[in-house]
């Protein structure tokens, strides 16, 4: 097994391996170094991912079982998906070292870790899959994870509510895409993403005759209109986007506290992220090679009007929230509706844009979400106004409650800002000035939002000193400075050349298309080799 | 259009049409308003005050709040699917018309 496909099957199995572990082990430390170790080893494959595909200039195409495309499922790891696993992965290490401080003794531990371990495995499989069908199984595996975790609090009504919820809906999305993956399955006659991404393009056609007269059995003209609509509308759903955002401010916030942090931070970039597949690379949107071209245009319009009012909606909520975590659960909503926006110019600085935006807000987020839990924890409380001034008696806590918020405001030299900025220029290039009125106002109505997070934690009343006392310890300072770390670097100079790699690989489909085509002709001349070969 | 495809595009429409008939039934008199979440903003939460950094926007927009807290963000899930599944039949008959479908 290539070192890159091994990170998700390991993940998986240490996930299944805990609650069995848990019958003879019951010692926390354990549960919560396995984790460690689990999430750490991860990160090391996925950066060995990023750093050999960076390095080798063309997709990694992994054969699961040894069959090729089209007849097995692949993985297809490009520069795009490796660097979003592995910042992944990287986050989820901050995080699993922040619950080992948040759960502490938790007798649920066995079972968390194991949710939490399939949650990342799905993510990174989301990231890697090649296979539209396969797409499916991880969305899926990420979900089921996503609603055990939020009701993780099964004793209180409104965990269970929020979970009910976020199933509910993630069930209907869930259909809604396996219909589409059906589809693409019956009019391609392949669920191979570089398969149907070579037939929506005529020259592949061309080139690739008589496979594509084998396997296409369909109306692919006919079929993709809708495979899009109930893909868009099942990725705007995973990425809580307007108009189906609800689950949201009610399952994050009902989440433990780095529980949010992932949901908010790195579940919702999934359906940014096949979102971004799927336009550029599967079906080739926004590719003037494409057969499928004519759609960029509504795509583009609906796709921004969707991004826009999430921003303006849930910036205007934001000031009206009352407990902290379901304001920082709408700030996700506007910051993934820029996202959105970015993309959906069809341009590659948009995309350039949109991946630098995920990166910082998963920062931003992420670190709020854990400061603000230290908050939580010191005054036993979510409501804002009586939230107590963790950084009078924690400054790593304080400090990264203004950084994160001034970050997701995007003021500069935080990375948040370079990201708008980014933003910014790709709306202005573009020639779309209103999602430039739309940035600067959602971010100057979000400002009010976040101030009145930071108000009370950092220049508040001080906490009782009893609240204090579970403040120590090494895992709780890691975890904030990695992310506080994460927010002061990544800025043009160091990511610059990353973000280019990454939004090439998204707007140029053809080596991804070459790969897995010559996935097939490699396995096909081994079975025959050349005479005298 | 090929048959499969006819087959599966029917097969979704109705079960679009199924949804969007059963919604009216679902509506009833006795709809279980809960005290946590459900996604309302309860009223309580937007009065103003002076004390906290935001109350002037909340006092400008308090006619806007109440018509995204009662109409948009309500928390029933007739009213999410008020929205959600006209943006699904939107993105539908948009992308497959614009293919010629």
């Amino acid at each position: 097994m290539h070192a890159v496909a091994a990170a998700p099957a390991l993940l998986v199995a240490i996930a299944f391996a805990l609650p069995l572990a848990s019958l003879r082990i019951r010692r926390a430390s354990f549960f919560h170094g396995v984790a460690l170790l689990a999430t750490s080893v991860a990160l090391l494959l996925t950066l060995y991912g990023y750093t050999y595909v960076s390095s080798s200039g063309k997709p990694l195409v992994y054969r699961m079982g040894g069959w090729p495309p089209p007849l097995g499922i692949v993985y297809e790891v490009d520069p795009l998906s490796a660097l979003l696993a592995a910042y992944t992965a990287l986050v989820l290490v901050a995080i699993v070292a922040y619950s080992s401080w948040y759960l502490g003794e938790d007798s649920g531990l066995p079972y968390y870790y194991a949710l939490l371990l399939g949650l990342e495995s799905g993510l990174l499989g989301i990231y890697y899959t090649g296979d539209v069908f396969n797409l499916f199984v991880m969305i899926e595996v990420l979900g089921i994870t996503c609603y055990g975790l939020v009701a993780y609090y099964r004793s209180t009504r409104e965990a269970v509510e929020a979970s009910f919820k976020y199933a509910f809906f993630g069930a209907i999305a869930g259909l809604l895409y396996f219909l589409a993956a059906v589809l693409v399955y019956a009019s391609f006659g392949s669920l191979t993403m570089g398969f149907v991404a070579a037939f929506s393009r005529p020259v592949y056609r061309l080139i690739y005759g008589n496979l594509a007269a084998v396997l296409i059995w369909g109306n692919i003209t006919a079929a993709v209109g809708v495979v899009l609509a109930l893909s868009l509308w099942t990725f705007t759903f995973k990425a809580g986007v307007f108009p189906n955002h609800f689950w949201l401010p009610d399952a994050h916030p009902a989440a433990p506290t780095p529980i949010s942090a992932v949901l908010s931070g790195l579940v919702v970039n999934a359906g940014a992220y096949a979102s971004i597949r799927f336009l550029y690379t599967v079906f080739g949107v926004y590719d003037p090679l494409s057969e499928f071209y004519e759609l960029s245009n509504y795509v583009k319009v609906v796709l921004l009007s969707v991004g826009g009012i999430s921003a303006l909606f849930a910036s205007i909520m934001m000031v009206i929230q009352s407990d902290v975590k379901r304001l920082i659960a709408y700030s996700t909503i506007m910051h993934l509706g820029l996202v959105f926006t970015g993309f959906s110019l069809g341009t590659s600085e948009g995309v350039r844009a949109s991946v630098y935006h995920i990166l910082t807000h998963t920062a931003g987020k992420a670190l709020l979400f854990m400061s603000a839990g230290v908050a939580i924890e010191v005054s036993r409380t979510r409501r804002i106004p009586e939230l107590r001034a963790v950084g009078r008696v924690y400054k790593l806590a304080g400090l990264s409650i203004v950084l994160s918020s001034l970050s997701l405001v995007g003021l500069p030299p935080l990375a948040g800002f370079f990201s708008k900025l980014a933003l910014y220029q790709a709306y202005v290039e573009s020639g779309h000035f209103e999602m430039v009125a739309v940035l600067l106002i959602s971010s100057a109505i979000a400002l009010l939002g976040y101030l009145k997070v930071v108000y009370p934690t950092v220049f508040g009343e001080p906490p009782v000193s009893s609240g204090v006392s579970r403040l120590r310890g090494p895992e709780l300072a890691v975890a904030l400075a990695l992310l506080v770390a994460l927010l002061l670097v990544l800025n043009p100079p160091v990511v610059g050349g990353i973000l280019e790699q990454a939004s090439r690989a998204a707007t140029d489909a053809s080596r991804y298309i070459d790969e897995a085509l010559n996935a097939f002709v490699d396995y096909v001349s081994r079975l025959h080799p050349a005479p005298g070969g | 259009m090929d048959l499969p495809t006819l087959m599966l595009t029917l097969t979704a429409t109705s079960f679009l049409l199924a949804v969007a008939l059963w919604l009216p039934t679902a509506r009833t008199s006795r709809i279980r308003r809960t005290e946590v979440y459900l996604s309302g903003e309860p009223q309580a939460h937007f009065k103003l005050s002076l004390v906290e950094v935001a109350w002037a926007i909340r006092y400008v927009m308090q006619r806007l709040y109440k018509t995204l807290v009662e109409q948009v963000q309500s928390g029933l899930f007739n009213d999410w699917f008020a929205f959600s599944l006209p943006y699904l039949l939107l993105l539908a008959v948009l992308l497959y018309m614009a293919l010629g479908g």
